[in-house]
């Protein structure tokens, strides 16, 4: 037993920590039309897109890997599709035995490509006609959604043969999260994109959700840590009373508590990546649903802190607080929120307490 | 980042679980009966000494194996797996205090009893006006020729009617900085001039006890360090305390959510409430595995042990309210008194081995770095 971060692992945090902050907005507006061309460029050149693949697909690192480099990511609040048109689809592409010249294109950060998600299992969704009109947004029946899909020109469905094939997307329509859009996929609007590989199999189906949310929760960590960071400084040089604010039991109480958040959320979400790649696939399912309840949770009560510690300012655009709780809301409905893990969780075990295990 | 065994870690723990399995020490008694809780933990520590399962962390020169924290890790999870109660836990905080901070001499006396429980021990911290507030404390060790004679009264001494000894400390400087004129004594219980009262608790057990001491003569050999020592040594007991030492806890809370998937089935309100707590156990137990490597990395334990504690306090009490939902009624018609004392247990944990809001103090001062008042 070892469980703590190498230096290199460490050494990776940093260097995608650094870039980001480097060529990110730099201000609340400038996320309104920021151009994430350079940074999603660096991050291809870096290999960030194909952490945890076979260095025969071009890959390199693990899945841990892939989940620093997700936290670090959600810390800087950057405004890059690294799960939903990097890691996600590239280990989608990798899982169906696509052409690895498609997976390069992915991965090099040449093609983004999207995964459209089924509302209610949260897998791939499958290509069928257009759901009509009055459909829901969200939830069983809605059509399938591309989260995460900035700048993608397709979204990877399954087809009738259980394999991949790509659609058309929505243009994107701007949403809470000022950092990632959500797009409607377009099933009726197949699109040609190479060879995708054959069937999916269902094990290969869990473990791909097992990953997404496992990365999902490490950026909602960097959520974590970055807000919490921003909170403890304002906290630190605001002055009320004659005293900076951080001084009152008040204040100290609830970010200490905040702190003890993170703290447990990180480990959920390192222990699920870690499994993913060295425990078998029941076990990582259930540490990936896990981390995904706790996070969710947490997470979200969280930023809702950060913001109350910024007073007024907290929800204005002079100030980061609430784009952290934003993009803290799109990660905890992204593959569902904590209700829907919990009931996950919740029958699993049941059904394994009655298998007696 | 590894969380699996290493095959030396691996064929312990397969020794380990074939020993329990031929020695169970039977059900604990309940937490109310707090003489048959007492003998039931000394017999099974003896037991588990006797099968070389303590002490493993420990140097071979007082009886320990002189492996690393990891094995005793191994050790309470898997009594946690097997239903069983963890190895009398103050052994490992108290021997700490006497490893760290004890002459050869002290080391050679008191370990090897105090591992086997052919001693047992109790805790004298903790007074009327020194809770949270510990450094206040006022019990006095006045120094004489060759003894320390000691006046003042301790509280919370859990354990301490069945105590031979006691891990004491008190001031032995009238001046100066609170934290610096308190020192660190083991005393003898049979000691003329000390009164222990058990008091009874919520729960309806003896656990606690308040301890007189009215002019007890101390030898002066009995000093652990240095007079003025007493503070660093309490902060390093508290430490281990908090820290990973939770994790025979842990391995208890996992058997508690496995016993209550069957009378949650069927109620989703219910069965969400209890994968809610899974996932704060599983958040507790997965950051006491971090903090277990940087203690085998060579680490001290310091305010990170505030974190363990915290989420330790959230697991145990959504726990405990889980448990007393699920039997609310038995309890408030008195058929079944287990469950809410099992409740009123969890209780304590936000107060016992330093409160909530002082661990939470330290969290925000010492690890966030906000300013202090």
């Amino acid at each position: 037993m070892d469980v703590q971060f190498s230096e290199e692992e460490l050494l990776l945090h940093e260097s995608i920590l650094g870039q980001a902050e480097k060529l990110g907005p730099s201000s609340v507006a400038g996320y309104e039309d920021f151009d994430d061309r350079l940074l999603w460029e660096r991050l291809a050149a870096g290999g960030a897109l194909g952490l945890g693949l076979p260095e025969a697909l071009g890959g390199a690192g693990t899945v841990s890997d892939a989940s620093i480099a997700a936290s670090a990511l959600g810390q800087a609040l950057a405004p890059v599709p690294y799960l939903g048109c990097g890691v996600l689809p590239a280990h989608l592409l990798a899982a169906a035995g696509a052409d690895p010249a498609v997976i390069d294109a992915v991965i090099s950060g040449r093609r983004r490509l999207a995964v459209g998600v089924d509302p209610a299992t949260f897998e791939p969704a499958t290509f069928e006609p257009a759901t009509g009109r009055g459909a829901p947004a969200m939830g069983p029946g809605a059509p399938a959604m591309a989260w995460d899909a900035a700048g993608a020109d397709g979204a990877l469905l399954r087809g009738a043969d259980g394999g991949l094939v790509v659609v058309g997307l929505d243009g994107p329509t701007p949403g809470v999260d000022l950092t990632r859009v959500v797009r409607r996929c377009q099933p009726h609007r197949p699109i040609d994109a190479g060879d995708l590989g054959g069937p999916l199999t269902p094990d290969a189906l869990r473990w791909w959700r097992a990953l997404a949310l496992g990365l999902v929760a490490a950026d909602m960590v960097g959520v974590m840590q970055g807000g919490l960071q921003l909170a403890v400084e304002h906290a630190s040089t605001r002055e009320q009373f004659g005293v900076a604010i951080g001084s009152f039991q008040a204040i100290q109480h609830l970010l200490a508590d905040q702190l003890v958040s993170v703290a447990g959320a990180r480990s959920t979400a390192v222990y699920a990546a870690w499994a993913l790649q060295r425990r078998g696939l029941d076990e990582a399912e259930l540490a990936a649903h896990t981390t995904k309840a706790y996070c969710s949770d947490v997470g979200k009560r969280l930023c809702e802190a950060v913001v109350q510690v910024h007073g007024g300012m907290g929800v204005t655009w002079e100030c980061r607080a609430h784009v952290f709780l934003k993009r803290m809301l799109f990660d905890r409905a992204f593959l569902g929120d904590e209700r829907w893990h919990l009931r996950r969780i919740a029958e699993r075990r049941r059904t394994e307490a009655g298998r007696g295990l | 980042m590894d969380y699996d065994d290493s095959p030396d870690e691996a064929a312990f723990r397969l020794e380990l679980r074939a020993w329990l399995a031929a020695n169970d020490p039977g059900p604990a008694p309940p937490i109310s009966d707090s003489l048959a809780e007492h003998e039931y933990k000394k017999r099974w520590q003896q037991a588990l000494y006797a099968g070389g399962w303590l002490g493993l962390s420990w140097p071979e020169e007082y009886g320990g194996r002189g492996l690393n924290p990891f094995y005793e890790a191994i050790l309470n999870e898997e009594l946690g797996a097997a239903g069983v109660s963890h190895a009398a836990p103050p052994v490992g905080w108290l021997g700490r205090a006497i490893l760290n901070y004890g002459t050869e001499e002290q080391r050679r006396r008191h370990l090897p009893g105090l591992l086997s429980g052919e001693t047992s021990w109790c805790q004298g911290f903790s007074e009327p006006g020194a809770g949270s507030d510990l450094a206040s404390l006022r019990t006095f060790a006045e120094r004489g020729h060759d003894t320390y004679t000691i006046t003042g009264q301790k509280l919370w001494t859990s354990g301490a009617q069945f105590a031979d000894w006691c891990l004491l400390l008190a001031r032995t400087a009238r001046d100066g900085p609170k934290h610096q004129g308190i020192s660190a004594f083991t005393v003898r219980m049979s000691t003329p001039g000390i009164t222990v009262r058990p008091f009874k608790q919520a729960w309806g057990g003896t656990r606690f006890c308040e301890v007189f001491f009215d002019g007890a003569e101390v030898p002066v050999g009995d000093r652990v360090g240095e007079e003025g020592d007493g503070w660093p040594l309490a902060t390093v007991v508290l430490a281990y305390e908090r820290g990973p030492s939770e994790l025979g806890v842990i391995a208890t809370y996992r058997a508690e959510l496995r016993d209550l998937i069957g009378p949650s089935a069927g109620d989703p309100v219910a069965e969400d409430a209890l994968a809610r707590a899974y996932v704060a156990v599983e958040a507790c137990r997965l950051h006491l595995l971090e903090s277990l490597t940087r203690r085998v990395k060579g680490e001290t334990p310091g305010p990170g042990s505030s974190i363990d504690k915290l989420l330790m306090i959230r697991a145990e009490q959504a726990l405990g309210t889980l448990e007393l939902d699920a039997t609310a009624a038995s309890g408030l018609t008195g058929e079944d008194w287990a469950t809410p004392s099992r409740y009123l247990w969890s209780r304590a944990a936000s107060v016992y081995g330093g409160s909530e809001q002082i661990q939470r103090n330290i969290v925000a001062q010492r690890i966030l770095g906000l300013p202090r008042r």
